[in-house]
Formats: structure tokens, sequence, C-alpha cells
């Protein structure tokens, strides 16, 4: 069922254009009107593009334009310009014919109805989206295992726990069987053995299904877990666009931190002030450092030939590996770029 | 149209199911419709000494009852529906369907006109009993009447519905409007025709004369069935009109999803 979902999807893109985005951003802008703060730019020109199967994460701090940005692509928003392309299809001017190659989980709602079961849930949904809940039977049933939700597949929505019924509301996103899949935090308040869990589920389905996800989150690991390319979002405007391997790559500051077993001559700590610029030697009987930055990976080797000169015994050395935390972090702070 | 219809199943099915599951609920409401009736009877009864001069005696505050809990499950539901639905976050998930919203809400509409129908048929029999008042239960007849009766109605909901969405705080205004409508079944009409332009108030006299008079809906004059249909139209249709209104300003200002 789920193989079969992955072609018709392919198929249904117009001959030529296998690569052409499933999604197409431009421009987007939408103004409120908050009686608070008065005119809020909550989305102030964001343009991006999303290829098939692709998993897109979309980064930024509580408040920093995310959910309108999404719902605007889901047209439960209407931005005041710009213009949002689903499979070729203006998302403005024709709405429907547009949603009805997505489905979305958004935060901060139920998404799903406590009085339904989970099945019933399912099955709902599916008919939301005009397709038959008989006809659908088998992705119903497989949606139901992938997500482990057998056990309770009868019980009420409103009876589950918070994780079960965020991974229902997941479900019944991928029960509309679309190409395009938006997820807004679907990781809030989870606990962290459940957001690894829903994790997983997510990773497996995407790589089943060949689904193009769009997905945002404030928490960095999620994104790093499940997507190869990040748009980081602050104030509106899209900060940075890249893969999350080179973002991770370009903050590989390569930070080292070597500590000797006696202490620092004055002589050779002039030397390495000399020769490194930002090194910081700290030097004591017992216990010495030396931590230092290097942006030339070779130059690693310099340093070691000196404390050899010096006879340096080398207790331990230490290479701080970024993560995607403290890269969002520099970035929205403008630290780069 | 399979599309829809296979919403409207949908829909359908989930109305069923939380009516059955949830049956102390749907007990209540009927109830609470008992004993309403049961005040509103017995109240006239003792007023006018037997014969109260509103629409057709005793016989005719059971139809305009009737009508009036039909036009309650119509009009209620619509309109509480989507108040709940925006409480809760799911109707970003509806407003999202490709068939589209207006769709959904015909679909809550004509779900809850069918359970409606049927648990407040069995109310109908109860009033019928407790009063010994037996009616004329011409179905092929009655069901029509009451059909057009309720789908008018719907409108008033739709707008309802449409500006709770927007403006939030509607509730005591959904309220109030209960009490309204239960005026329109209650006024005569051989006296205040001009209330026949009302919603409830002309099907309610149509059913009077099927339900009360024993008439066959084929022995109503084709222009009183023609109005019926057309204000049915027109309450549905404006009503919908307003409501793609209000839901172009929510979508416009963002309010689906914040309550």
């Amino acid at each position: 069922m789920l193989a079969d979902m992955k072609t018709e999807s392919a198929q249904s893109a117009s001959p030529g254009s296998v690569r052409s985005p499933v999604l197409a951003v431009s421009d987007l802008v939408k103004t409120y009107r908050s009686r608070r703060r008065g005119l809020v730019n909550a989305v102030d020109g964001v343009s991006f593009e999303v290829a098939p199967g692709e998993v897109l994460g979309l980064l930024g701090p509580n408040g920093a334009g995310k959910t309108t940005t999404i719902k605007c692509l889901c047209t439960l928003i209407k931005p005041d310009s710009g213009s949002i392309l689903v499979k070729g299809v203006d998302g403005i001017a024709s709405p429907r014919k547009a949603v009805s190659f997505m489905a979305a989980v958004l935060e901060g709602n139920r998404n799903v109805y406590w009085r339904l079961t989970v099945k019933e849930n399912l099955q709902f949904f599916s008919a939301v989206h005009g397709i038959s809940p008989k006809a659908n039977a088998e992705l119903i049933d497989t949606l139901i295992q992938r997500f482990r939700l057998e056990e309770v597949r009868n019980s009420d929505a409103r009876t589950l726990s918070r994780g079960m019924q965020q991974k229902l509301a997941v479900a019944c996103a991928f029960v509309k069987g679309t190409p395009l899949l938006m997820l807004d935090e679907p990781t809030l308040g989870l606990d962290v053995e459940t957001s690894f869990e829903l994790r997983a589920m997510l990773k497996q389905m995407v790589a089943e299904s060949g689904q193009t996800i769009l997905l945002s989150s404030h928490d960095m690991d999620v994104v790093q877990d499940l997507c190869e390319r990040v748009i980081i979002i602050n104030d509106g405007r899209i900060v940075t666009d890249d893969r999350v391997s080179n973002l991770l790559e370009l903050f590989k500051a390569r930070a080292y931190r070597l500590t000797l077993s006696n202490p620092v001559p004055p002589a050779l700590a002039g030397e390495l002030e000399a020769a490194f610029e930002g090194i910081r030697v700290t030097s004591d009987p017992h216990h010495s450092a030396i931590e230092v930055e290097l942006l030339d990976g070779g130059r690693f080797y310099e340093l070691v030939d000196l404390l050899r000169r010096f006879d340096a015994e080398i207790d331990s050395i230490d290479r701080a590996d970024p993560d995607l935390a403290e890269v969002f972090l520099k970035i929205v702070k403008g630290e780069t770029r | 149209m399979s599309a829809t219809l296979t919403l409207w199943a949908g829909e359908l099915k989930r109305s069923v199911i939380h009516m059955k599951r949830y049956y102390f609920e749907t007990l209540s409401m009927l109830f609470v419709f008992f004993v309403f009736f049961v005040l509103i009877f017995f109240g006239a009864k003792a007023i006018s000494g037997g014969t109260p001069r509103i629409g057709g005696g005793l016989e005719g505050i059971i139809v305009g009852y009737f009508v009036w809990t039909m036009a309650m499950v119509g009009y209620s539901d619509v309109s509480e529906n989507l108040v709940e639905e925006a409480t809760t976050g799911t109707l970003e998930q509806i407003a999202m369907s490709p068939l589209g919203l207006t769709r959904v809400v015909v679909g809550y509409l004509l779900s809850s006109i069918i359970t409606g129908g049927v648990v407040l048929s069995v109310l109908l029999i109860v009033m019928m009993a407790v009063t010994g008042k037996w009616l004329n239960l011409d179905v092929i007849s009655i069901l029509p009447l009451i059909l057009l009766t309720t789908l008018g109605i719907g409108g008033v909901g739709f707008v309802m519905g449409g500006l709770a969405v927007v403006f939030k705080r509607t509730r005591s205004i959904l309220n109030i409007l209960q009490i309204v409508l239960l005026a329109f079944v209650v006024v005569p009409l051989d006296r205040y025709p001009a209330m026949k332009y009302l919603p409830l108030a002309w099907g309610n006299h149509l059913l009077q004369r099927v339900m009360v008079e024993g008439r066959s809906i084929f022995q109503i004059p084709p222009a009183d069935l023609g109005f019926l249909v057309a204000s049915t139209v027109a309450y549905a249709a404006g009503g919908l009109m307003i409501f793609r209104y209000f839901e172009k300003v929510a979508r416009h200002k963002g309010l689906l999803g914040h309550y």
C-alpha cells in the first residue's frame, strides 16, 4: 500500500517535471494588526522550495513566524502577498486543489476527535479528504501497526496518553496519502522517550512512502535527526537555508583542549601564544591545559611538534563536536553571515 | 460528487457514534426537552382551561414543539459544532478538506437532521402518549415538510457558526436565539401573516395542517408548498453565503485556529 502511494505521487507529476519542486514559496508576506503590539510582520518575504522526497526542517525560536508560514501554506491563513505553488497549483487562487496534495499536524491543536476511537479517527480523516475509509482500509491498518496503536485501536482518543494522541495525529495526516506533509512541532510536549520513538516512526514512514515533509520545530535534535536540509527563520525572515551537514561542517570550529601532566614552561607558553592566535594556556604545578581553535586542521601537527620540542607530556586531547543547537543559536544571534 | 458523499457518510457515522456511545447525553437531552414540553403543555392547558388560543390548540403545541426541537438540532448542532471544533483545534483540520469547509458544514447539518430526526421521533411518540393527543402520523407528508423546515433553519445555524468563528464569544447570543425561535412556532400566522417570512413559521404552519388537521401533503396548495421550498432555499443558501464570507474573513485574519 505504501509502495503504491509512492508510485502514485511520482506519476501524478507532469512528464519532464520529475524534479520540479513539490512546494515553491516566493516572497510570502503576512502582517497582523495586534492590539498590543500594533502591526506585526509575522512573515516577511519568505521564499524557498522543497524538492520531491525531501525532508525540510523549519527551525526558529518561538514567535519567529514558523507557524504562520505553515498555516499560510496550508491555506488556513491567507498571505498578504507572495505566491505558493503546490505541485504547480496556485495555493492562493486555488486553495482547495492545493490542499488536496497536503496534510498537516498543527501545533497546539488536538488535531483528532477525542470522542472517536483511534480507528474511527483514521477513518473520519480519510473521509474528510474524500477517500472512502473502506477503500483506504489497508493503509489504515498499516498506520495503526507502524505507529504501534494496535492495542488502543478501539479506544477513544481522549483516553490515550499525550504521546499516543500525537502519534494518532501524525497517523491521521499520513492516512490522506498526500505527497506533501506539514508537521508543525510534532514532538512538542512529548517526553524524551516518546519523542525518540515518534522520530523513529517518522523516519521509517518517510523512507517507505517517499513523501515530502516540511517539519517545523524549535527542538534542534528533532531537525538534526530527521532533516537533510534546514531553513532557519527569525523575525519572519529566512536567515539560513542550507543542508544540515553543511551547517554542522561550517561550525566545526575545530576546538581542541589538551591537558598536560606537567607545568608549561614560560618559553613554551610564549611560543604558543606567538604561533596560535587566541590560544589559552593555563598552567599550574599539577594541571596544565591548552585550549585552541584551529580553522586549518593541518596546524594541529604544528601544535603537537611544538609540544614535543619542549618535552611536554600530553595527558588528553579533546575535540568539541558542534551540534545544531549551537549552530542555531549562533545564527539567530547573528554571529555569522 | 462521490467524494462529497464519502465525506457526508463519514460525518453521519461520527454523528451516529456520538449518539450511541454517549447515549447518556442523548437521553439527558431528550429528558430536558421532555420536561420543558410538559411544563409548556400542561401550563398552557391550565391557563386556558383546556383550549388554548395558540396555533392549533393543544395538538398544535405538540407539533410546534416537535418542529422547534428539530430546529434546535439543525441550528444548534451546526453552530455549536463549529464553536467546539474551533476551541479544540479540529476546525483547522476540517478546513483543510479539499472538498471545502462549506461542504463539511452542510454535512454537519444533514447528519444532525438524520440522527436528531430519529431521536426526536421517539420524543414525539412519548409526547403524544403522555398527553393522549394522537396526531396524524402520515410519514410521506411529514418527512419532506420537516426536512425543508429544518434545512431552512440550518441556514441560521451557518450564520451563527460563522459569527462564532470570527467573533468568538457568541454563545449567549446562540442561547437567546433558541428562545426566539420558539416564538416563531407559537405566534399564529392567521393573525400575523407577515410572520411567514421568518424561518420555521411557515413550515410549522404546514405541518400543523398535516398533523393536526389530518390533511395529506397532496391536499396542500402547490403555492403554499412552493413558498416553503422558496424560503428554505433562501435561508439555507443565504446562510451559506454569509458563512462563506465569515470563513474568508477568518482565513484572512488567521482566526480558524485561535480561540
